[in-house]
């Protein structure tokens, strides 16, 4: 048996416990997986303006679902970071919503599939995620600012632009910019 | 056919942040089902919420959570999984369904299950249950060759085409296909002829129509 990584600090540890986790329902890797994303996933859920018992509590159930769908981590084209980031998002949304976050489902038969070299040519997602971190860090002030407003305050588009004193046609194009230079810097051509 | 009018790059940001109300995300969501190009952006852009998530510094948890969440995966019953909605209520084959997820779970079936209600000459609509009031999500069936009454949008306004297409000006939209238009853009879409256009409109806003037979059907149809 292969060691299991004594934390998930990196997204190699981290992608190794998800498969111990997945195809073993190893619970030693459960809970090194735990110790590092449950308190980060109750400081999101905190900073998103939750009371703290149901922070700890949405936390909680983030990674009982990171449990349960183990197995689905793999096709989920997406570092353990970021695939923990969507459940968590998700679960804080249906909390404070009747109908829950409408989501695309990838086994729907009226999904257009991915063509066929994109899934080839894709560029690894751990590689991709690095290349994310490294592009965030070229963004200037006022970018980097719209985009945490967007991921960390809950804000729609016209609550920053309250938010800052600007129009909304500026916050528009400062998370467009953003985005662009994100995409660019890890050389997609996308559209 | 590869879309050609997608979802701006702001708004999709926004959907991976989880900012978007109900109705603006169906619109996203059922766009993504049909456009690979989206779905790739949307992997990046959920790279930056995992990288912050990644960079929060860390808050304790209670004592007992770590005992609580493992006594639960005891009991991890398979009901507890999102069971697929696929083929129920809809008499349509699997591989021919015209509305993509999310859409069918909420409207409970296909384009054949839709209660549509005519709203005026060639225009059928049905709205759709959304879980917040600041968007509203409908559905549209419009002739061929009628046009939605010229109008502007005090907010945001995307109409994606689910079958058949409209033309609007110059620009040609089919299946997949997104018109999004903000308050400064005033337009009149027409359904193409023969079998026209279904589609789902979601506003933000109230529309305002600049002439008096949209405005009589604003106040009738309630648009």
């Amino acid at each position: 048996m292969t060691d299991i990584p004594k934390t998930a600090e990196t997204a190699e540890d981290a992608t190794v416990l998800m498969s111990r986790i997945a195809g073993h329902q190893d619970r030693q890797a459960f809970e090194v997986l735990f110790a590092h994303f449950a308190p980060r996933v109750k400081a999101y859920m905190l900073k998103l303006g939750t009371a703290d018992a149901l922070a700890d509590e949405l936390a909680q159930e983030t990674l009982l679902m990171v449990w349960r769908k183990a197995e689905q981590f793999d096709r989920a084209k997406a570092s353990p970071s970021t695939w923990i980031f969507t459940i968590a998002r998700n679960l804080r949304i249906d909390a404070f919503r009747k109908i829950s976050r409408p989501e695309l489902d990838p086994n729907d038969p009226a999904l257009v599939p991915d063509p066929e070299e994109a899934q080839d040519d894709r560029m690894n997602r751990l590689q991709r995620a690095r290349a994310v971190r490294e592009a965030m860090k070229t963004l200037n002030d006022e970018q980097a600012e719209a985009v945490r407003l967007s991921f960390f305050e809950d804000l729609s588009h016209s609550a920053i632009a309250e938010r800052l004193d600007l129009p909304l046609g500026t916050v528009k194009s400062r998370l467009r910019l953003a985005f662009a230079r994100i995409r660019d810097a890890i050389g997609e051509d996308l559209k | 056919m590869t879309v050609q009018h997608h979802i701006p790059d702001e708004t999709l940001l926004s959907y991976a942040a989880g900012d978007l109300d109900d109705a603006t995300s169906l619109v996203v969501a059922v766009h993504l089902a049909l456009c690979p190009a989206c779905r790739e952006a949307i992997d990046v852009a959920s790279d930056i919420g995992g990288m912050m998530l990644e960079d929060l510094a860390p808050v304790a948890m209670s004592g007992d959570a770590l005992a609580h969440v493992l006594a639960r995966t005891e009991t991890a019953a398979a009901g507890e999984r999102p069971v697929p909605m696929t083929t129920s209520q809809s008499s349509s084959p699997a591989a021919s369904f015209v509305f993509p997820e999310p859409l069918r779970s909420r409207i409970g079936g296909d384009l054949d299950n839709v209660k549509w209600r005519r709203i005026g000459p060639g225009v059928q609509q049905f709205v759709l249950p959304c879980a917040d009031g600041a968007s509203q999500a409908r559905l549209l069936k419009i002739a061929g060759g009628q046009g939605v009454p010229e109008h502007g949008h005090t907010g945001e306004e995307f109409t994606l085409v689910l079958a058949g297409g409209f033309s609007d000006g110059s620009l040609a939209f089919a299946r997949g296909d997104v018109e999004w238009a903000d308050p400064d853009v005033v337009h009149r879409p027409v359904a193409d002829d023969g079998d026209g256009c279904v589609c789902l409109a979601v506003t933000s806003g109230p529309l305002q129509f600049f002439d008096i037979i949209g405005k009589i059907a604003q106040r009738v149809i309630g648009i």
